[in-house]
């Protein structure tokens, strides 16, 4: 999970156009004053583009977390 | 006979203030955000092309089950986008839907600013138990605004809307409880 966690931080550092370091593996967007309405839509886009597939709204909806960014990559790997 | 409309309602932010449209606040800006595809691409609300149509429409706004709040920047008096409030199920449901017309104020928390006080006016000012708001599942923006203020997604109905632009989509249900407000408010960072 480690690397999936490493990979959701630089997709969602990239997303919000702010440094790795400032994303914290346990960030959420309660936490993080950068990941905005905007942010949050090229973070789905970057997500969708790298998993390759529109990404269930079901899915879509709990999508909060770094963690629940790593969990769909991870999913990915498994597929 | 008609029952009498509700006064006109106002409330205010660090930056916004927020307050019951007026006639005179019609300008051709606004009747412009209407005939923006891609900004009212995830909307449903009418398709209003003159001052007059969008005159006429604000009439239906009661301020006592319907409300239009217009948004303005306290900085600048510029409209920012506006606010229609509903209140239903007799006084126990509430919604808030939002616009933002103004591209200056994207991706600034506006919505999360001025939501959170809305929520405060739904809850605290007019009672409601329940807060609800449906979302076009691939309208991210909107869903980061309801999640980051503490809304559940109830349920996902399949290809139950169609976007302005004609493609089917998903619509998400979101729900908020008054006691879970009670608990979120004060804690949020943001």
């Amino acid at each position: 999970m480690t690397d999936h966690v490493s990979d959701a931080r630089k997709l969602l550092a990239e997303a919000l156009d702010v440094e790795v370091d400032e994303v914290a593996a346990d960030a959420s967007m309660q936490t993080l004053d950068s990941w905005t309405s905007l942010g949050h839509m090229r973070l789905m886009l970057a997500l969708e583009e790298t998993v390759g597939r529109e990404l269930d709204p079901v899915v879509i909806v709990e999508i909060v977390t770094v963690t629940d960014i790593a969990a769909i990559l991870e999913q990915r790997q498994q597929a | 006979m008609a029952r009498a409309r509700g006064k006109p309602i106002r409330t205010q932010t660090e930056r916004f203030r927020m307050r019951s449209m007026r006639p005179s606040d019609v300008d051709d800006g606004i009747v412009g955000w209407f005939g923006d595809k891609d900004l009212m691409n995830y909307t449903d609300y009418p398709k209003i092309r003159t001052r007059a149509h969008l005159l006429k429409w604000l009439k239906r706004f009661d301020n006592r089950e319907r409300f239009f709040l217009a948004i303005f920047c306290k900085q600048t008096d510029a409209l920012v986008g506006f606010y229609t409030l509903t209140v239903s199920g007799e006084g126990m449901v509430g919604s808030a839907n939002v616009v933002i017309g103004n591209r200056d104020f994207w991706g600034s928390e506006t919505v999360i600013e001025t939501r959170r006080k809305i929520l405060d006016l739904l809850f605290y000012g007019l009672h409601v138990h329940k807060v609800v708001g449906s979302v076009a599942s691939r309208n991210f923006p909107a869903i980061y605004n309801y999640k980051a203020l503490g809304f559940r997604c109830e349920g996902v109905l399949k290809e139950h809307v169609k976007t302005g632009k004609g493609e089917l989509c998903d619509l998400c249900v979101f729900g908020l409880l008054r006691s879970e407000w009670d608990e979120i408010r004060g804690d949020q960072k943001k």
